[in-house]
């Protein structure tokens, strides 16, 4: 029986298979690893003959989709986490460049000395990088978000991940010039470790703090001179206790 | 396929790393949650796929475009579903575009129509992929593949790919039995999965 199904891969892939096949072929996939192997790397193939196919559609295609899209509401997936309140769908001006981005995107240099570092000059490959930081935080099954008095900011945290995101909108400049925000880790005994800092760009902001966070009992923003500070010396512009 | 080769890396049930992954994996993860920008630069790396794909299979320019536009569609409402451990996105994307065309054609064209046109189609199908030999390496590729296959195995895959025929239908169109056209269609695919190390 199970060999029988097993023979069905390449006519599973291929879509030749009627309702009632399918449905047989599905349910021994979902108990057969090697099928399941089998399966993805027949579609890998099946993809590459059909991609060798590719021609460009009629440009009108394109506008009528991102029409669309605007209209259709998307499934949900299938995260279990208690999705923290976040302005995910912020439009970032930085992403634009990403569009035909060929080359793999290296994360080189991200984590510095426990802490993230996410710099006014970022390029956009740690902008994305950043990004996909946050996502991966925000939907950590444990990930608990506290609101930011920051424009409208908040920080997204997973204690699993030792890891934090500040993530707002509406973010006003520092007000001296040539100064930065930057963020702090700040201990029960009061002590402190320098996270990382950040400018809005356009109002938008988006610092990623890397760290035990199971001892800080509070996160800190101040305003330091760009290239941050070894200690907080600035301003306190928000307090955020965990 | 050095892409590929990356994508594996990923332990399946993780999270995958920030930032790794291929372009179409990136803006894919993006999109699931939401985001029209990067679905913008989605479109502009699988709709020419999608399209041609779309074309090949109900070789109709407006319907191929309509089926194009389901199948986008269906990108964005199910972006969620995708798991980079389960493959590839362009080969989930493909994978819906498979779907849609193939239901599309079976919808428009009665099993006799397929049957025929398949039946007076397939003596040509190398032709046919000649003609596109040189619109892409992958095409080249693709068409030396293809010819390390046994003729049944290329045609099963020609008539269950690209003309829509369900395994009865291609054992019909070849005249060979059922369990033959199955296993035409595996050993085939496993033959061009290998020779393309496509893994």
């Amino acid at each position: 029986m199970a060999e029988n199904l097993h023979a069905l891969t390449g006519a599973y892939v291929l879509d030749a298979l009627d309702a009632d096949e399918t449905a047989a072929f599905e349910a021994h996939l979902a108990g057969c690893a090697e099928c399941r192997e089998e399966v993805a790397s027949l579609r890998e193939t099946a993809a590459f003959l059909g991609r060798a196919e590719a021609q460009s559609p009629p440009p009108a295609l394109r506008r009528r989709v991102l029409d669309a899209i605007t209209t259709t509401t998307q499934e949900r997936g299938p995260q279990p986490s208690p999705a923290p309140e976040l302005p995910f769908r912020r439009r970032f001006g930085w992403r634009r460049p990403l569009a035909a981005a060929a080359a793999v995107i290296m994360v080189g240099g991200l984590a510095a000395g426990g802490a993230v570092v996410y710099r006014d000059h970022r390029s956009d490959q740690q902008a994305v990088a950043a990004e996909a930081q946050m996502m991966r935080i925000a939907t950590a099954p444990d990930a608990v978000s506290h609101p930011v008095e920051l424009g409208t900011s908040h920080v997204v945290m997973s204690l699993a991940m030792s890891a934090a995101a500040l993530v707002g909108e509406h973010v006003p400049a520092p007000p001296d010039r040539g100064m930065v925000y930057q963020v702090w880790m700040v201990h029960g005994d009061g002590s402190t470790a320098a996270g990382p800092t950040f400018t809005p760009d356009d109002g938008d902001v988006l610092a990623i703090v890397k760290g035990d966070l199971s001892t800080v009992s509070e996160l800190m923003v101040t305003e330091e001179p760009d290239g941050g500070s070894p200690a907080p010396t600035g301003p306190k512009v928000a307090v955020v206790a965990l | 396929m050095r892409e590929h080769e990356r994508r594996l890396r990923t332990v399946p049930g993780e999270h995958p790393p920030p930032g790794t992954g291929t372009p179409a994996e990136r803006l894919l993860r993006l999109v699931a949650h939401g985001d029209a920008e990067a679905f913008e630069d989605l479109y502009d790396v699988v709709a020419a796929p999608v399209y041609g794909l779309a074309l090949r299979i109900v070789r109709n320019p407006g319907m191929a475009e309509e089926v194009s536009q389901e199948v986008l569609m269906d990108v964005w409402r199910l972006a969620a579903r995708f798991d980079p451990s389960r493959g590839s996105a362009m080969a989930w994307v493909m994978t819906l575009a498979h779907r849609r065309a193939v239901d599309r054609v079976r919808r428009e064209e009665s099993q006799t129509e397929r049957t025929q046109r398949a039946g007076a189609l397939a003596p040509e199908a190398g032709d046919d992929v000649a003609q596109k030999v040189e619109r892409s390496l992958d095409a080249a590729r693709v068409h030396r593949a293809l010819g390390t296959l046994t003729s049944v195995q290329r045609e099963a895959i020609d008539l269950a790919f690209f003309r829509g025929l369900t395994h009865p239908e291609v054992s019909a169109a070849l005249g060979v039995p059922l369990g033959t056209a199955k296993t035409r269609i595996r050993d085939g695919l496993i033959k061009l999965r290998d020779v393309l190390g496509v893994e």
